[in-house]
């Protein structure tokens, strides 16, 4: 297998397109959060809790980011393979792929049913699900580097929704009372008590599938890049939990489909446009978009690893029509709410921090050197 | 065992063999393009022609190219005899059928037989009689005839046309077919290719669809012997440097590349040379046809090249890096790479002060965004998202709806088709009954329409707003690219509202991100961002200190640091001089 150069050069994305990919793939988050998410976040920790649980999370993105740094810009899969040998390199991508599309397919069921309840009633729930997985599909098919400019051209604007959802809640409904955190358990028992908390491990995890196509992310580099990726998770996951728990409390997030909309609705702007929320649903489309098409990326370069095979954009599509069907398994919403804290709060973190880090301690303790002359000869070409 | 030819195992194998070909190459400005395995073949030298050899393909024919020059074969050069040459060339030229072909055979000095072959009206018949007949029909030419060499002799016989020897038939064929005279000698073993193209043009005039009320009123017009000087004369450099191709077997069309050496990155300027010269067809008529040819886009939709007929316009983007290209017969240049914001730009922006210009520039991406998303934004809003407006709005687009029986993306569609008629006929009709089409088409779509209640006022309204800003565009093929997506957007916010809207919009977007114009990003500088004074807003002049980035020119800096040096200077008895110290300033 030839897993050194699956992306021509042309392909290769820079470090401003591929921050940005990260970036707006947490900023996705907003729109695709469930209650249950807002629940269990409401009832163990308050939002500086929350954002703490970024460092140990952010801690997990440097781990992805320095295992793959390691092997000097190679495919994860062929990371995985070197450190761990490759039958067992071969399982482990198997079994992300599977975690990559179980990512992809529950979220994709929450917003198409949060999109049909709100405001798409007399559409179909599979024709919701099938426009936003067909262009999600197109996009990951051109390569990151599209999929990155458009997100780096996009997060401004989002920004900027972001901040109004998040002025005009406190205007309407903040409560200062919530700023308190629960000092009372101790910072430590509330940041352990926070890891399984935190949402961003699937950000971790892509950090370490996309590094090796980030053209400008040299090994000296990798500082620079380590903290920005920190900065951004924080600041990302603080300003979504904060627009999330300043405006819901528990009752009203269990009978919350949408929330991007619920906060929406809390904006006047004018006489003349009186509800935003269309406005939302229009950054919040973009947004998932791009979130689902960053995870289409990811599942896609593993399986290409996985199997072999050169062409990962090809095999986009079966991924796609996978993670499409997938998220219909689930027959009901209870089934989606409890797969999700099963999946992404159970394991998810195991996944994206614990995994990286052993994986490390393995090539360190192995002193696996990563295949050096493979990857300089890329870098020559 | 061998796998027989249809088993599953063979169709697997060629499964994965598929799919681990090669993508296909995208050329990049990038020192890395193009990747080692391709330098490595072209090195190799079986395959090096193609690739970096400009000219090289545009002079062979393929195989499965016609030969216009039937009767003359490439090696075939002129004879000493003018019998046969003339048989040659009367054979290539169709001289018994064509009636514009002109053969008139003298003597020279009363002894030697020369011929003159030219095509009527292709040629200055002044140039003709003065300069090449009168001084050969001289007595005084029997000189030239007593003493060698003879050639150069009769080339400097003619007084102001530029003559040339041509041994070739074939060569000779082509520059009489370019307004060229060529004199035929009995005995001497080439021709004398006389320039003295006359084809007649209109004069340069003022521009059609770049109007300014501030800077030139010059435009290039449908001759490449005006249009190449209109650049000189602004660039006054050595190093501006044409390069001549000639594409088209039947039409011949001369094709000029403008760039500036020590400027424009070598590597554009080859790529854009390597793609002209690769053309073959056999009718190249206009720049448009051209700008098809060389454009590499996925669908198509979206213009890789800039046209502009306004000669400072091409001037300054070559002062910039670019490389221009014009086209003979066409009255427009084309300027390569093109990215999306240059679309946006207008010559008078940098006419005008920076603050005039950033807001024209502000004024007319608004009328971009306007132009293509509101009336997919009436559709959403109408059929699904009613809510976002006041309730009394709501009441008075119901009350207004409740009387037409079309949906209201059949309205909008309507009001557009119609209103592009209108436009489309407004080109084509004759300039004195071009107001009544203004005055039709009004009282057509406007009441007429909302009386019979086939459109709202509604409509209207957004239809004519559009159409306004599309008009504010300053490039016509941009506006043509705008006019497409309004009808996309329309209908995908009439199937799914915002979903379809923002589904629409991402495709787009990530399409136009995934764009590369020779080798260049076409969001760029947005795209990879890089901070300039001269992307959206457009900066002071005196700040505009480097060159675009994104061209990878070969010289990147484009002024000194501190443009204005008289703000520098300050009096003193002895004349001005550099503030803070130091001597005379060197402007003195």
């Amino acid at each position: 297998m030839n897993s050194r150069l699956i992306l021509p050069p042309g392909h290769r994305i820079g470090y401003i397109e591929g921050l940005a990919l990260l970036t707006v793939y947490m900023m996705g988050k907003v729109f695709t959060s469930c209650p249950s998410q807002m629940i269990y976040l409401e009832s163990t920790s308050g939002w500086i809790t929350t954002a703490l649980a970024a460092i140990p999370a952010g801690l997990g993105m440097a781990a992805n980011y320095y295992f793959v740094s390691r092997f000097h810009g190679l495919e994860y899969q062929r990371c995985l393979e070197l450190t761990i040998g490759r039958v067992a390199g071969k399982a482990v991508g198997a079994l992300l792929v599977a975690f990559t599309i179980g990512l992809n397919a529950i979220p994709l069921r929450e917003v198409s049913g949060g999109l049909k309840t709100a405001i798409l009633q007399e559409t179909p729930l599979g024709v919701i699900a099938f426009v936003a997985m067909l262009v999600s599909a197109w996009s990951a098919a051109l390569g990151p580097e599209p999929v990155g400019r458009f997100a780096a051209l996009t997060i401004f604007p989002m920004s900027i929704l972001l901040l109004f959802a998040l002025f005009g809640s406190l205007r309407e409904e903040f409560c200062l009372a919530e700023l308190f955190p629960l000092w009372g358990t101790g910072i430590g028992k509330t940041i352990a008590g926070a890891i399984p908390c935190s949402s961003i491990y699937s950000e971790g995890f892509a950090i370490g599938v996309l590094m090796p196509h980030i053209r400008e992310a040299a090994p000296r580099q990798g500082l620079r890049l380590a903290l920005t990726s920190l900065l951004l998770a924080a600041l990302a996951l603080s300003l979504t939990i904060m627009i999330t728990t300043a405006i819901f409390t528990a009752p009203v997030g269990a009978q919350t489909l949408y929330p991007a909309l619920q906060i929406a609705r809390l904006i006047v702007f004018s006489i003349f446009i009186e509800r935003m929320e269309a406005l939302f649903v229009f950054a919040g489309i973009i947004l998932t978009a791009i979130k689902f098409a960053v995870g289409l990326l990811v599942g896609s370069f593993l399986l290409a690893g996985v199997l072999g095979v050169r062409r990962w954009d090809i095999i986009v599509w079966p991924l796609a029509a996978l993670t499409y069907f997938a998220c219909f398994r689930p027959e009901t919403l209870i089934d989606v709410f409890y797969l999700q804290i099963t999946l992404f709060r159970s394991c998810g973190w195991i996944i994206a921090f614990v995994l990286p880090s052993v994986l490390l301690f393995i090539a360190h303790v192995r002193k696996v050197p990563g295949d050096r002359s493979e990857a300089y000869r890329r870098d020559d070409s | 065992m061998k796998a027989h030819k249809g088993s599953p195992v063979t169709l697997l194998r060629r499964l994965v063999e598929w799919l681990n070909r090669e993508p296909p190459p995208i050329f990049s400005l990038d020192p890395a393009y193009p990747p080692v395995e391709t330098r490595n073949r072209a090195q190799s030298g079986s395959d090096s022609r193609g690739r970096g050899a400009p000219g090289d393909s545009a002079r062979e024919c393929g195989p499965g190219a016609v030969d216009y020059s039937r009767g003359i074969g490439r090696g075939i050069g002129v004879s000493g005899d003018l019998d046969s040459n003339l048989s040659l060339l009367g054979k290539a030229l169709h001289i018994q059928e064509s009636a514009d072909v002109v053969v008139r055979e003298f003597s020279i000095g009363g002894r030697l037989r020369a011929a003159l072959v030219f095509i009527e009206g292709m040629v200055d018949r002044r140039t003709v009689n003065a300069d090449i007949l009168q001084p050969l029909l001289d007595p005084a030419s029997r000189a030239m005839i007593a003493r060698k060499p003879i050639v150069e002799r009769f080339q400097k016989a003619f007084p102001a046309a530029l003559a040339r020897p041509e041994g070739n038939l074939r060569r000779v064929v082509s520059g009489v077919m370019n307004g060229s005279a060529a004199v035929l000698i009995d005995g001497m073993d080439c021709a004398l290719l006389v320039d003295a193209t006359g084809v007649l043009h209109r004069p340069v005039a003022e521009p059609s669809t770049e109007r300014v009320v501030l800077g030139p009123h010059e435009a290039f017009v449908e001759s490449l012997k005006v249009n190449v000087p209109l650049v000189r004369k602004i660039l006054k450099t050595p190093d501006l440097v044409c390069s001549k191709f000639e594409i088209g077997d039947i039409t011949k069309t001369q094709v000029i590349v403008f760039h500036i050496e020590g400027i424009a990155n070598p590597r554009l300027v080859r790529e854009v040379k390597r793609r002209i010269s690769s053309i073959k067809v056999d009718y190249m008529g206009e720049t448009g046809l051209l700008d098809q040819l060389i454009d590499v886009p996925r669908f198509g939709l979206v213009p890789h090249a800039l046209y502009t007929e306004r000669p400072d316009r091409l001037a300054a983007h070559l002062a910039e890096g670019y490389v221009g290209i014009i086209v003979d017969h066409s009255p427009y240049g084309l300027i390569v790479p093109a990215t999306i914001l240059t679309f946006f730009h207008s010559a008078e922006d940098y006419y005008v002060r920076w603050p005039a210009g950033t807001l024209l520039r502000l004024i007319r991406m608004l009328a971009l965004f306007t132009t293509i998303m509101l009336p997919g934004l009436y559709v959403s809003v109408v059929n699904y998202h009613h809510e976002m407006l006041p309730t009394t709005i709501a009441w008075a687009f119901a009350a207004s709806r409740e009387s037409v029986p079309i949906p209201s993306v059949g309205e909008v569609l309507i009001a557009e088709i119609a209103l592009d008629f209108i436009r489309e006929a407004g080109v084509r009709v004759p300039s004195p009954v071009g107001p009544t089409i203004g005055i039709v088409g009004a009282l057509l779509i406007g009441e007429a329409a909302v009386n019979a209640s086939l459109l709202t006022p509604e409509v209207i309204i957004v239809v004519a707003i559009t159409a306004i800003c599309n008009f504010i565009i300053p490039n016509q093929d941009a506006a043509f690219f705008e006019r497409i997506l309004r009808y996309l957007f329309a209908f995908a916010a009439s199937l799914m509202g915002f979903l379809g809207l923002a589904a629409a919009f991402f495709v787009i977007g990530v399409y136009l991100c995934s764009l590369r114009s020779f080798g260049v990003p076409f969001m760029a500088p947005l795209l990879p961002f890089k901070m300039r004074p001269d992307t959206l807003v457009r900066g002071p002049l005196q700040t505009m200190e480097t060159r675009p980035d994104f061209l990878r020119p070969a010289t990147r800096t484009r002024q000194l640091p501190f443009s204005r040096r008289w703000a520098r200077q300050r009096w003193s008895p002895g004349g001005w001089r550099r503030r803070g110290g130091g001597g005379r300033d060197d402007n003195e």
